[in-house]
């Protein structure tokens, strides 16, 4: 061990961000004085706690130097005054993109399986569920019987349908029961409306794919909490059933719920029936025509969609990990998907992303943030998905170029 | 190591007001953070400009007095860190002189003494140049918290739980702290 790893200790010992977080005050009250009574009867955890106040000294300190010295502070004054000056010269107005026209019909349409209330929440909570699953050992969030996990990024990972061919996948209603709240599907909106409805600014390209043309249509997926309660009879009964009779399942398991929660998200489709060639909106830079050019040509379908990270609390009588350690020890599971799943580095929020093998995953950087653009093989479509600042935006449509794919993510504003 | 109180101070929550309130509340906050990541006064001020822009353009819907601090935070730490970013690709050592060299005469004179200075100048472009290597991610949650925000304002600006931001500072500072040993042990400083 080099002195930049954290000391061993027992289960019962403080970690470094328990004690970082005492250090700083931000600890609750029953913490702190769980924290002040352990260190005063362990000398390895007093030991490292003096060593992470002085570490914490030496950091900040040396981040200290960084600060204007008093002769660099600008008043606020004088710049209010110089960006008055130039919001005048400027010409700029407090504007809101323009009201776009509702779609009435499209292709793309009727093929987005998501618009499906149960089916779009179904998808998070599941998405959410898997990353659960494969949280890794200890952390801030594994021994607590109450956590709370944002999604913050994501990780492909390779489904190969043989490997299901004669054993699907288990659902959540195989290991318990799924309450849905929430979770509508408001169509037809103007901007005006869907930004009404959502509890963030939506970010709208300044560029779209060759062949993506149209007015905007605003769809709003209000928000939606789905509660999945482990049940250990559906379970005994599910393992029963395939091949798992020899499987224990503990008993703290049962009972154990799932909360998971999204906010109200916003999904933009470009309607390619319409004659507007021009899109214009004031998100872009001050110094740019505040305009882009769409080719009108043939409509590709192409969708833009921005959700808040969902959140999943975990209440109950079983630790994340036990749980986690049933569901990968489930009969039939691929070895391959296993060691994807235990392998992925989740820091703290990443999600991974079940891909077949025709999907093609590349990670990228969208707005500073890290990204995966996904691409059929064909290539008869793709998009791009990323999360940034506790939002998850994605773009995406029939189009596998992923120079234009990026270059849309990238002009989101 | 105590956060600087006077960014507390601005922190403090205060009810709907215009845009010019806003900006007089907060341009101290904003403009300190641009300042930590760039280290120039007329840059810091540009992004300053460049943040409050953005929110005179396209405020922010609906959102209480938190969130448009937030919203602040994260728009100045993102542009600063761009910037911090596409700048020290460069060699920034003449920028550093061309720098010092702006400095008015007046600011000459406030100095008690100038070598000193230019030292403590050499110390943040270290400790800047350290913090330009790490991730992004990291860079945010050590600035944020130098400047004195509490966990649950990280946790708010950055968009990770409150009750992660412990774990993901201390692995902030460990990533931190080697990088700064290693600079220093092959600097022989």
């Amino acid at each position: 061990m080099n002195e930049f790893q954290q000391p061993e200790h027992n289960d019962y010992c403080l970690d470094e961000s328990m004690l970082i977080a005492h250090r700083d005050g931000e600890l609750a009250s029953d913490e702190e004085g769980h924290v002040t009574t352990h260190l005063a009867a362990c000398a390895g955890c007093a030991t490292h706690e003096q060593s992470v106040i002085n570490n914490g000294h030496q950091i900040y300190d040396l981040l200290a130097t960084l600060a204007p010295s008093q002769e660099a502070v600008v008043e606020a004054t004088s710049a209010l005054a110089r960006m008055q000056t130039r919001i005048r010269e400027e010409g700029h107005e407090v504007e809101r993109p323009k009201t776009l026209n509702p779609l009435t019909t499209s292709m793309a349409r009727r093929q987005r399986w998501y618009r499906s209330p149960r089916n779009w929440v179904a998808a998070v909570a599941a998405a959410v569920i898997i990353a659960l699953l494969v949280i890794p050992n200890a952390g801030v969030l594994a021994d607590q019987f109450l956590s709370l996990f944002r999604v913050q990024q994501f990780q492909p990972i390779t489904i190969n349908p043989q490997d299901f061919r004669s054993q699907p996948l288990p659902g959540l209603q195989d290991f318990g029961t799924a309450k849905l709240q929430g979770g509508d599907i408001k169509d037809n909106l103007t901007e005006a409306q869907a930004a009404q409805l959502v509890q963030f600014h939506i970010l709208l390209p300044t560029y779209v794919p060759k062949g993506v043309s149209g007015n905007l249509q605003y769809s709003v997926m209000t928000g939606a909490q789905v509660a999945f309660t482990f049940n250990s009879s559906s379970t005994r009964a599910y393992l029963n059933k395939n091949g798992g009779k020899n499987i224990t399942i503990p008993a703290n398991l049962n009972g154990a719920t799932f909360t998971i929660s999204v906010a109200a998200g916003v999904e933009m489709q470009y309607n390619g029936s319409s004659s507007a060639s021009l899109i214009q909106h004031s998100a872009s830079s001050s110094s740019d025509t505040s305009s882009t050019q769409v080719n009108n040509s043939s409509g590709l379908p192409f969708i833009i969609v921005e959700v808040p990270s969902p959140t999943i609390r975990a209440t109950g009588t079983a630790t994340l990990n036990e749980l986690r350690d049933f569901l990968l020890s489930l009969p039939n599971m691929p070895p391959s998907l296993v060691s994807q799943l235990k392998g992925i580095d989740l820091n703290s929020g990443t999600i991974p992303i079940p891909l077949p093998p025709q999907i093609t995953a590349q990670h990228v950087t969208i707005h500073g943030a890290p990204g995966l653009l996904l691409a059929d093989n064909t290539p008869i479509g793709g998009g791009v998905l990323w999360q940034t600042h506790g939002m998850i935006y994605a773009v995406g449509g029939a189009t596998g170029n992923a120079t234009e794919l990026m270059k849309t993510a990238n002009s989101l504003r | 190591m105590p956060p600087d109180i006077r960014n507390r101070l601005a922190l403090a929550s205060v009810g709907e007001e215009s845009f010019e309130a806003t900006f007089t509340r907060y341009y101290s906050l904003v403009y300190q953070l641009a300042y930590r990541c760039v280290g120039q006064s007329d840059e810091a001020e540009d992004i300053a400009q460049e943040v409050f822009l953005r929110f005179y353009r396209t405020p922010p819907h609906s959102i209480n007095e938190a969130e448009k601090r937030a919203w602040l935070c994260r728009v100045a730490t993102n542009l600063g860190l761009n910037s911090l970013r596409t700048r020290q690709r460069r060699s920034n050592r003449e920028e550093r002189v061309g720098e010092l060299a702006r400095r008015s005469a007046s600011e000459d004179e406030a100095l008690q003494d100038p070598e000193q200075h230019i030292l403590a100048d050499e110390q943040a472009a270290f400790v800047r140049a350290i913090l330009a290597e790490m991730p992004e991610r990291q860079q945010t949650y050590l600035l944020l918290r130098s400047i004195g925000l509490s966990y649950a304002e990280i946790a708010q600006t950055t968009g990770v739980a409150t009750a992660s931001v412990g774990a993901l500072l201390a692995r902030a500072e460990r990533e931190f702290r080697r990088r700064y040993h290693e600079r220093v042990s092959a600097t022989g400083a």
